[in-house]
């Protein structure tokens, strides 16, 4: 952890939002979606004065160090923002401390942005960095250690490029202007002339034709840009389904009633909610996460991955990454399911491989990427486990709710009050398909909760309170 | 048995299957063992159980009847008990159950003996031992006649008693002492 005793460059920008299972949250209002993702990185400071805020704990012996002493920061690149990661990890105590620091973009002054360093004749040593002015903080230094397998100055060429797009692109001030837009149009729209005689189906029929244009101009600039400006678009482009399906419903259900805006709006947003429960906004394959040129990220990591120990890192801070990811996706749903129809908290690996990927939407994962980032679940301390059942059968579960001698009698009892019971019955019940119920009784079976009697005329089993055990006959 | 005499455990189903958690699986034998003994007992026949003749493995009232494997297990678990053993031990089929086993019914024999008077000096025949009218309610009372020698044969070895032949079998004399 940074202690209040080091006062270095990164201690002194504002912290970073995480999720909770130690991931970055983006802002998801203001569209910030991630660009790139980079390790090694140590972060300077050049400036007259120190950087604030000082410490709170002062003592005499603290000093400003210009630099921080951490050379293996991990940077993330957002259209918003950059955030440097810090990650302690301790594998003694298990314990997984993340600290995460951000400078926004509208900070960084893009014209001083600029590349500097690598190995010369005179300074063979030297480094790759990016140097460039901001508002606040004078003059800032990101230094590219050698982290993944393209190199350093891949890794700080590939930043540049992405630092230098982001500053030009002003995402950040695209929502604020989309809402002064709207605002105006709406203005204009209840000012014009037209607006005087023209009442009932009659004005609704022009407002939709004014929402028509708009509409048709948002896809022309959607579809114009490059790729990745229509991801971006694409969240736009969503907003305007949404609306035509509210529009749709509103028509139906009202007829041509005087439709105000608060149903409209009410509709909508939980539509928005129903669509971002379902859908995630950013994900990054593993080139975008590693510095892999281009497409193909995935191909070129497994060959390198046998003789590299660099790219094992990389590969093993990409399954990492999506861990934490399946586990901010997973843990919620989960939980709801638990709260709300008595799910036992746990979802088979295909299912979980399936809806994360839908969720995903594009830079699909591998399944082989999937299992790993499972491996690595265990070790994150994210509240969410693996667990592979006797039969072979993979499951993701909420640590809380799995069936183990330590469970609470809460658990113990809820799984006894539904017998007898066979599993397909549970799989009713338990809100799991018949194959994991069966493993769910079976594991009761085996922590001495229930026992098992066939109907030998049928072959069917059937699951009773363990009696042998508990009623001392 | 009559049906109120059985006890609780043998109308739950999960009796009638061989439970696979071996701590379950456990218990249940040992529930079996105490049915087949208490049955047999309550019998007070010969206390020879036939394998294919069993009416245990059947109840009627639940629909639940013990599979052939099943079977063999608890059987091979009541001889392993001690509670049990095959009278042919080849084919299987016929088995003694021992509700007292021979150095049990030894012990209940000698104290019979000093509680009855027998101690003193007096001599009681074999069929006096396990049909007389004096050991009625005894554990050895009914019991099989082989079974009464091996107990007998046990007292004997400690010096408890002296077996003599007499004209039949059954009319072989114990002195006690």
């Amino acid at each position: 952890m940074m202690s209040d005793e080091d006062w270095s460059p990164f201690y002194c920008l504002p912290k970073a939002k995480l999720t909770p299972s130690g991931l970055i949250e983006l802002d998801n209002q203001d569209n910030e979606v991630l660009l790139l993702r980079r390790s090694n990185i140590e972060f300077r400071h050049e400036g007259p004065t120190p950087m604030a805020p000082r410490p709170k704990k002062l003592s005499s012996s603290l000093i400003w160090k210009n630099r921080t002493s951490y050379q293996n920061l991990i940077i993330t690149i957002t259209t918003h923002r950059f955030i440097l990661l810090y990650k302690n990890e301790n594998t003694n105590t298990n314990t997984n401390i993340i600290d995460a620091r951000f400078v926004h973009l509208s900070n960084v002054k893009l014209s001083t942005l600029v590349s500097k360093g690598g190995p010369s004749l005179l300074s063979p040593n030297s480094t790759y960095k990016i140097v460039f002015n901001t508002q606040t903080y004078d003059e800032l230094t990101l230094v590219f250690r050698a982290g993944s397998q393209s190199g350093p100055r891949d890794d700080r060429d590939a930043a540049i490029i992405e630092l230098k797009k982001a500053l030009e692109r002003k995402q950040w001030t695209v929502t604020a202007r989309l809402q002064e837009k709207k605002l105006q149009q709406n203005e204009s729209f209840n000012n014009s002339e037209n607006n005087n005689y023209k009442v009932g189906l009659d004005r609704l029929m022009a407002k939709s034709q004014m929402r028509h244009r708009n509409n048709a101009q948002l896809a022309d600039v959607a579809l114009s840009g490059d790729s990745e400006q229509l991801l971006q678009e694409a969240v736009e482009l969503l907003k305007v389904i949404q609306k035509y399906t509210v529009l749709i419903q509103k028509y139906e259900g009202k007829g041509d009633g005087g439709g105000d805006g608060n149903d409209d709006e009410a509709a909508a947003t939980k539509l928005k909610g129903l669509l971002s429960d379902m859908g995630m906004t950013s994900a990054l394959t593993p080139s975008q996460m590693s510095g892999g040129g281009g497409g193909g990220g995935k191909a070129t990591l497994w060959k390198s991955r046998s003789n590299n120990t660099t790219t094992d890192q990389t590969q093993r801070d990409y399954h990492e990454l999506t861990a934490r990811q399946v586990a901010d996706f997973l843990v919620p749903r989960l939980r709801k399911q638990v709260t709300h129809s008595g799910g036992s908290g746990m979802m088979s690996l295909t299912d979980v491989y399936c809806l994360f990927n839908r969720a995903r939407g594009t830079n699909l994962i591998s399944p082989e990427d999937l299992r790993e980032a499972c491996n690595a679940l265990d070790s994150l301390n994210v509240g969410l486990n693996q667990r592979t059942f006797p039969s072979g059968i993979t499951v993701l579960q909420l640590n809380d709710l799995a069936l183990s001698a330590h469970s609470s009698t809460e658990i113990r009892n809820k799984i006894i009050s539904i017998c007898p019971i066979t599993s397909l019955e549970a799989s009713h019940i338990l809100k799991l398909s018949p194959l994991l119920a069966n493993e769910q009784l079976e594991e009761a079976e085996r922590l001495g909760w229930l026992c098992r009697d066939i109907n030998t005329s049928n072959n069917n089993i059937k699951f009773y309170p363990n009696k042998f055990i508990t009623d001392c006959w | 048995m009559p049906d109120g005499e059985y006890p609780e455990f043998y109308s739950f189903p999960p009796f009638f299957t061989i439970q696979p958690v071996e701590a379950t699986k456990e218990k249940q034998l040992s529930l079996w063992n105490e049915l087949i003994i208490q049955y047999y007992t309550i019998q007070k026949l010969n206390k020879i159980l036939i394998v294919h003749e069993c009416p245990l493995w059947y109840n009627k009232k639940i629909q639940r009847k013990l599979s052939k494997e099943s079977i063999d297990i608890i059987m091979d678990n009541l001889i392993k008990s001690g509670r049990g053993e095959w009278i042919d031990t080849e084919s299987k089929t016929t088995c003694r159950i021992l509700w007292r086993k021979p150095e049990e019914l030894a012990t209940d024999i000698y104290e019979w003996a000093i509680s009855s008077g027998n101690i003193a000096g007096g001599i009681c025949t074999i069929y006096e031992l396990h049909s007389g009218e004096d050991v009625h309610g005894m554990s050895f009372h009914g019991i099989d006649e082989d079974l009464l020698r091996r107990a007998l044969k046990i007292l004997e070895d400690d010096g408890k008693c002296t077996i003599f032949k007499g004209e039949t079998s059954s009319e072989d004399g114990i002195k006690f002492y």
